[in-house]
Order: structure tokens, then C-alpha cells, then sequence
């Protein structure tokens, strides 16, 4: 064991450094090869194309998970903050036109769900709560608003903008694709060349050392949730587009399925490494994977199974690789 | 005969050779000091010998008999006993579940028992003469120095033909080291082999028989410490002779404008109605034992303590100390006691580390300016000859002396009027020691103002323009010019100040050491 890793040592290489990353996108092309063998229409334009519209839904979620992994947290109220901010945005617009509505619904969707973000940072950095049960007693409560709120049955339609967000498409590029292309490069911009991404990374390390140089860990920490409250609500809005309206548990595969792609992307689960681009591989090798036990015609008990032993087979994999390195 | 010996180790790691054809020797009954600079391969020796690495070539005897340890236990049950500078207590358990570990006291219903396990602790540390720490305490709960003689209380407590301290005393103060000192050499002429690794020489002059001197991965040399002429070792370890130790102090100047200024500081019990004053262009030593509130005077005069009562001043103006962020922006800046978990975030760049407190200084609209951080990391690197291949290196990569240069010069790209650094030559070999002390008279000759924190008595003299010596929360004496010696700060530290007869009620007062019976068998 200590010889083959010795020889597999690529240390402080691009390619080192970038391992994770390349398992990712090397399982992606295995998936489409070995897939592609056994049924052509798999790898085919139309196929891809709907696969990575469905990418670009849970890589918006993704998104947000990113960033509170970073610091070390978790985020488990991202189902029924997602949930209650689509229905909010469909009860209020209910298919109609009037800017008025638009504006008003869409504003309230996502300032709910960034409003919700807000509480599970204010419960972590300021109350110390583990994040865990911060966001997971979260999910509880907003599972028990949307109830109240609906009373049980969700109604309204979604408006035309976001159907065509959801399922419209620019010159043959979905626009789906194009709004996760803006928002992957806007995340990417953050995390990289922004006060805050640099924050967001020192205090996922190391907030004690963050907190004596002077850094805003708490504000940094609440700003980080309610940024992956903002992800859920935007989340919402496109799947509700694709769905043309709001259902009870529309975000409930969302909660494993964001984290996955998060650690299956790289991302350390003890917070500080990481980032936005392996997020996006993960988020596509699980939608293909997802696609691929539909084809091959395992029912969701079986697939669920499968992200789960995934998922802990990688923190397996990078939890080492983590410990050996300290 | 040498209870363990190895020759011609050989061990590299990746590209780098830590180890080329080293040889070591320690034989039953002495102290062997193993010294050489950070880097030498005197730390991956001792790996080595311990088993904790393999080496690549060489060989290992034991009483002239050939061995391979394969891990850390193999060593172990054969005697070999290591205390690291790494502490390797589980803080979340007391003390005495620490010492007992694998080792449980069982009670009829063979349950552990935890009343037996209390007692069996703090006989063990009475004998050893280490007073004053809590059996049931948890681990976490104890300062750094009485860790460390829990550690060492642990490794003495498995009998070992062979203890190993590396850096195991650096974070006591004087009096505690005297402590373990005297059991080590009881062990000693118990018939224990005994290797001693530490960065102070006057502690490997005062209690070692030997010494080993490693550089650049190999031994230069062994020579008999009492026989050595003084600049001997040093020379062997640095391969040059070193002349000035410390910086030329300028000559005192007129009483300069008071930067800081402290009035009545209290906080709980730890520090009680603190006062001082620190002008520009001066670095000013904090001394006394460890423990005296020290630490505490830095941590709070930096805002990291709530219910801090007094005033504080800087450059005149009152101000809150209400986080360190407040501090920052009222021109402090500490650089604490543990370089790797509070001073530097490891994983991340050299540049990530620098810019860390003043990334708004290099931004727009919050929006970061590569070109104007590269000025200014580029800058201040320059300023104070960091080592780093790039700044974009991680800064776990660079030696102990630049880390901690990192760790300085950080608050150099702010508006940091006050430094407050917490023993910041802890861990690191002499020759960066020295570039240290030249960057903090570097600091005050450009008008700042320093509070040095230093367990080494030696810094405190030779550096220092005044020093405060503390006890039991509070500013005793001050020392200045010809008073401030070795002498005088060791009897003021011990409470022996002005006006007071006699010495201080403390409860680590010198007690008998009483040599555990399965050590002296």
C-alpha cells in the first residue's frame, strides 16, 4: 500500500492536485462510453442535451451547496426551502402576465429562500448550532410551513419565462444551459477573485486563525448560507418552469443528490478545498449515472442505494487522502 | 555498549534527502542531545529510530543486535519512547484518562475505574514533581506547558530503556524545565538512555552529556558537551561562526511619543490592574514564568476576551478592544502562540496568508486586485527575505523561521502601529531565530512599537529596550538598562520583587523529586 501510493505520489502537480477532478470527468467518460456500446441513443444529441438540462437544475442547487461545504457546513434544508419557495412563486404569478406579478413573485421566491439561508448561518456562526441540525431542523420547519401554507395541496402555474428557462432553447442551446453557464462562471468569479471567496476559503480552513487576522467569520458564514438559500430559490424557479407548477417534495432528491455532486466534485467535506468546477462534473457523472440505472432498468430503491454507497465511498476516498496530507 | 545505534541511514523523501549515510549512537545511562537546524534530518532521525518512517538504507541494532521496526508500536515494545513537540494527548479526555490509556484500571465488575485511575494519575505526577495540574482536568482545558508535562509524564509512565524528548520542553518555563530536568537525569542514572532534541542551548549545556550534531542530512560530529569550548556546537550546526547573536541596540533615545498605553487591565482572575506603556522606535519584553497572564495580556489588549476592564490608548485616543477586528483597525496586530493553528492558514498560498487582513486594501467594490495584491505581497516579501519559491506556494511548504516571517509581515501591509508577538521564536533554529529578532528592530527602528512575549531569558535580555516581568496576573517590575540581566528577571519572576520579602505562596513551589520506583529498579 505504501509503495503503490509512493508511486502514485504526484505531489504538487497540476495533475496532483487536480486527481479528484480527473476521476470525476475519467467516470463521466466511462459512463458515456460504456453506455454509448450498449445503446447508441444514449450518446445521442437529443439524450445529452436533456440529461445536461437536468445537470444545470441540480447544479444550481449545487451551487449553494458548494459554498457552505467550503466552510465546513452542510446544507440539509435545501428540499423544503426549495419546495416552499416554488410555491410561493406559482401561487403568486399563477400563470399570469402582468409584470406586476412577475416581479413580485420572483422577488418573493428568492428573498424567502435567501431568507431561510440567512436564519441557518445566523443558527450556525452566531448560536452554534452544528450545521447539521441547524439546517436539518430547518428543513423540518419549512417541511411544516409549506403545509400550512398550502394546506396541503400546491396551486398556481408557472409562468412563461420560467417554462422557458426550463425547457426553451436558444439557437438549439437549452436556455438552462445558458443560465448554468452564467451562474458557473459568476460562482466560479466569487469564490476566486472576490474578498468574499477568499474569506469564504480561510475561514473553511481555519476560522480561528481566520478570526485573529481580523476576518468577519461570522459575517462570512451568514452570507454563505444565505447564498445557498438564494441557489435553492433559483433552483425552484427553474423546476418549476420545467414542471409548469409546484408539487409537495419537487426538491426532496435534491438534499443527497446537491451533496453528492459536491464531494463526488472534490470538494473536502471538512471545508477549505474545493470549488465550483468540480461541482459541475459531479453534478453531470450523477445525472448520467441516474440516467444510466433508468436505461439499464434499475427502479429509484436501487439507485438511491447506489448515490448513497457512492457518496461514501468517496468521502472515504478524500477523507484519507485529506488526513494523510495534514 | 549503545542501547540503540543506527548507521548509514539513508532516507529521502520524493526529491528530497532527509537522511544521507547518518549515524547515531546512545548508549545506556547518558543524556544524548541530537542538534542541528531545522532541516538538518535531525527530526527524521529520530523517526527513524522511534519507527514512525522507514529508512531507505542503513541499519538499525539494539545492544548490538540487528532490528527493523515496522511502526511506532514495534519501537515501542522495545522501549523506545518518544514525547514530539506534536502533542499526541486526546484533549477530550482528563488527565488521568490520558496517563491510563490502553492501559485501564479495571474495578470488580470490570468496569473502568475511574477513582482508581485519579489517584494512580496524581501519584504519578507527584512523584514526578509535577504539581499544580488536575488529574480529572480535561487535557483541553490545560495551558500548552502543563500538556507537555503530562506528555512526558505519560511517556516516563511506560517505563522506557529509551526516552526520547524531542522539543518536549519548549513551551515550559524555567522552572518547570528544571522539573523535568531532574527527572530525566534520576532516569539517567537509573541506566536510561535518554535523547534530548531541543533549540536552546543553554538547556543542552546544563543537562546533556553528549551531543550528536546533524547537517544537511548527515552527523558532522559527536563531542562530550562539558568539554566542548563554547561556540563549538553552534559552529558544527551552522557550519560557520556566528558573531552577533542579537541586533546592535540603538542608544535610548529621548522619551519618544507613548504609542500604547494600558491603565488598570483586569480581566477575571487571570490579569490583574495591568498599566504600561509602549513608546514608538522600543520593543519591550514580557517576562516571568509561564502562566503569569502573558499570553492572556496579549489576547486581550488584541480583543479576543470579553469583560476586559481598564483603558487602553493608542496614539492618544481611547479606544474599544472589542475583537481583534477593532484591534486591527486601532494599529494592533498579534502574532500568536501557535504558528500553525492560529497565526497561518497552512493549506492556503504564501499570498493568501499575507493579504488575509487587508484584502479590502487590495479590492474594489469587493472585487480583488491580482496586480495591486502581487505589489504589495511582492513588496513585503522583499522587506523581510521570506524564502518561498512563489508566493503562490502553499505556506505549510516554507521552514519554520519563514512561516512565521509570514506571520509577521502580514500585519505589515496594514496600518500596525503595536505588534504583539507571542514567543515567536518557538520551534525555530538559530539562524532564523536571528532574522527574526533583526525583523522586530527592524520594526521598532521604523517607529512601531513591539510587546515581546519570549519563555527564552536570553531573547528578553539581549533584544529587548525594557522588559515587564509578570506574576500571577500582574506587572511587577520593570527592568531596564544594567538591571535588566538573567539574574534579576529570574528573581523577580519567582516573586522575589521589589519590596517583598520572601517568596510567592504559589502552588508549583519547588517540591522534592521522588524517582518513580520502576524507573530507579
Amino acid at each position: 500500500m505504501a509503495t503503490l501510493s509512493n508511486r502514485l505520489d504526484l505531489g504538487d502537480t497540476w495533475l496532483g492536485r487536480n486527481r479528484s477532478l480527473l476521476i470525476t470527468y475519467g467516470l463521466i467518460v466511462l459512463l458515456l462510453g460504456g453506455m454509448g456500446l450498449r445503446d447508441p441513443d444514449f450518446v445521442g444529441l437529443g439524450n445529452l442535451r436533456q440529461q445536461l438540462v437536468f445537470a444545470a437544475f441540480l447544479g444550481t442547487v449545487a451551487a449553494g451547496q458548494t459554498l457552505v461545504i467550503l466552510t465546513g457546513g452542510i446544507d440539509l434544508s435545501v428540499a423544503w426551502n426549495l419546495n416552499f419557495a416554488a410555491i410561493l412563486f406559482t401561487q403568486t404569478i399563477d400563470g399570469s402576465q402582468s409584470a406586476g406579478r412577475l416581479v413580485s413573485g420572483t422577488a418573493l421566491a428568492l428573498l424567502a429562500a435567501t431568507v431561510v439561508g440567512c436564519a441557518n448561518g445566523i443558527g450556525v456562526a452566531v448560536l452554534r448550532i452544528p450545521p447539521l441540525v441547524m439546517t436539518l431542523g430547518m428543513n423540518a420547519v419549512m417541511l411544516g410551513l409549506t403545509l400550512v401554507y398550502t394546506n396541503g395541496s400546491p396551486q398556481g402555474l408557472a409562468p412563461a419565462f420560467s417554462r422557458d428557462l426550463a425547457i426553451g432553447r436558444l439557437a438549439g442551446v437549452p436556455w438552462a444551459l445558458v443560465f448554468w453557464l452564467v451562474l458557473g462562471v459568476g460562482v466560479v468569479f466569487l469564490l476566486r477573485r472576490t474578498v468574499f471567496g477568499r474569506r469564504l476559503y480561510a475561514v473553511g480552513y481555519n476560522p480561528r486563525a481566520s478570526y485573529l487576522a481580523g476576518v468577519p467569520v461570522r459575517a462570512t458564514l451568514v452570507a454563505t448560507y444565505a447564498l445557498g438559500g438564494l441557489s435553492a430559490g433559483l433552483a425552484a424557479i427553474l423546476l418549476t418552469g420545467y414542471s409548469s407548477n409546484s408539487y409537495l417534495g419537487m426538491g426532496d432528491a435534491y438534499v443527497l443528490q446537491s451533496i453528492a455532486a459536491v464531494v463526488i466534485g472534490g470538494t473536502s467535506i471538512l471545508g477549505g478545498a474545493g470549488g465550483y468546477g468540480g461541482t459541475i462534473a459531479g453534478a453531470i457523472t450523477i445525472v448520467l449515472l441516474q440516467n444510466a440505472l433508468q436505461v439499464i432498468g434499475i427502479r429509484p430503491a436501487g439507485q438511491n442505494i447506489l448515490y448513497g454507497g457512492i457518496i461514501l465511498v468517496m468521502l472515504f476516498v478524500y477523507g484519507r487522502s485529506a488526513r494523510v496530507r495534514e | 555498549m549503545a542501547v540503540l545505534a543506527a548507521r548509514g541511514v539513508d532516507k529521502r523523501f520524493g526529491g528530497v534527502v532527509a537522511l544521507h549515510g547518518a549515524e547515531f549512537a546512545c548508549e545506556a545511562g547518558e543524556i544524548h542531545a541530537l542538534l542541528g537546524e531545522n532541516g538538518a534530518g535531525k527530526s527524521t532521525m529520530v523517526k527513524v529510530l522511534c519507527g514512525v518512517q522507514q529508512p531507505d538504507a542503513g541499519e538499525i541494532t539494539m545492544a548490538a543486535r540487528p532490528v527493523t521496526f515496522r511502526g511506532p508500536g514495534d519501537a515501542a515494545s522495545a522501549g523506545i519512547v518518544p514525547v514530539f513537540q506534536e502533542l499526541s494527548l486526546v484533549p477530550d479526555l482528563s488527565v488521568a484518562e490520558n496517563l491510563a490509556l490502553g492501559n485501564e484500571p479495571r474495578n470488580r465488575l470490570g468496569l473502568v475505574s475511574g477513582r482508581r485511575m485519579r489517584r494512580d494519575a496524581a501519584e504519578a505526577l507527584s512523584r514526578l514533581g509535577f504539581v499544580g495540574i488536575d488529574p480529572g482536568s480535561p487535557v483541553r482545558d490545560l495551558p500548552l506547558a502543563d500538556r507537555q508535562l503530562v506528555e512526558i509524564a505519560k511517556a516516563i509512565g511506560r517505563r522506557p530503556s529509551m526516552l526520547i524528548l524531542d522539543e518536549a520542553t519548549s513551551a515550559l518555563n524555567r522552572r518547570e524545565v528544571e522539573r523535568v530536568f531532574d527527572v530525566v537525569r534520576s532516569m539517567r542514572d537509573a541506566g536510561t538512555a535518554v535523547v534530548f532534541i531541543s533549540h536552546r542551548m543553554e538547556e543542552v549545556r546544563e543537562l546533556c552529556d553528549r551531543a550528536t550534531v546533524f547537517r544537511d542530512g548527515t552527523h558532522v560530529g559527536t563531542v562530550d558537551v562539558r568539554g566542548a569550548p563554547k561556540g563549538q556546537i553552534v559552529e558544527m550546526m551552522v557550519g560557520r561562526a556566528l558573531r552577533e547573536v542579537f541586533p546592535p541596540r540603538p542608544p535610548r533615545a529621548e522619551p519618544s511619543t507613548p504609542l500604547l498605553e494600558v491603565a488598570g487591565l483586569t480581566w477575571g482572575r487571570e490579569l490583574r490592574d495591568v498599566s504600561l506603556t509602549i513608546h514608538a522606535g522600543e520593543i519591550v519584553g514580557l517576562s516571568g514564568l509561564e502562566g503569569q497572564g502573558q499570553g492572556d495580556l496579549l489576547r486581550a489588549l488584541f480583543g479576543i476576551y470579553a469583560r476586559v476592564s481598564g483603558t487602553v490608548r493608542m496614539g492618544g485616543r481611547p479606544v474599544r478592544l472589542g475583537s481583534p477586528r477593532a484591534a486591527m483597525r486601532a494599529g494592533l496586530a498579534l502574532v500568536p502562540e501557535d504558528r500553525k493553528t492560529q497565526a497561518l492558514i497552512l493549506p492556503l498560498p504564501v499570498r493568501d496568508n499575507l493579504t488575509l487582513p487587508t484584502l479590502p486594501r487590495w479590492s474594489r467594490g469587493g472585487i480583488l486586485s491580482p496586480s495591486a495584491e502581487a505589489g504589495a505581497t511582492t513588496a513585503v516579501r522583499e522587506r523581510l527575505a521570506i524564502k518561498t519559491a512563489s508566493v503562490a506556494t502553499p505556506v505549510r511548504q516554507l521552514s519554520g523561521g519563514n512561516q512565521q516571517k509570514v506571520a509577521i509581515a502580514k500585519w505589515l501591509l496594514g496600518e500596525t502601529r503595536v505588534f504583539l508577538l507571542h514567543d515567536p521564536t518557538r520551534g525555530i533554529d538559530v539562524g532564523a531565530k536571528q532574522e527574526i529578532y533583526a525583523v522586530m528592530r527592524g520594526l521598532a527602528e521604523r517607529g512601531n512599537g513591539v510587546l515581546f512575549f519570549s519563555t527564552e531569558l536570553s531573547e528578553i535580555v539581549g533584544l529587548c529596550d525594557r522588559a515587564l516581568v509578570m506574576y500571577e496576573g500582574a506587572v511587577v517590575q520593570e527592568l531596564r538598562g544594567a538591571d535588566l540581566t538573567e539574574t534579576n528577571l529570574v528573581s523577580a519572576a519567582v516573586g522575589f520583587h521589589d519590596g517583598e520579602a520572601g517568596g510567592p505562596a504559589s502552588a508549583r513551589g519547588p517540591v522534592p523529586v521522588v524517582v518513580p520506583a520502576e524507573v530507579s529498579r
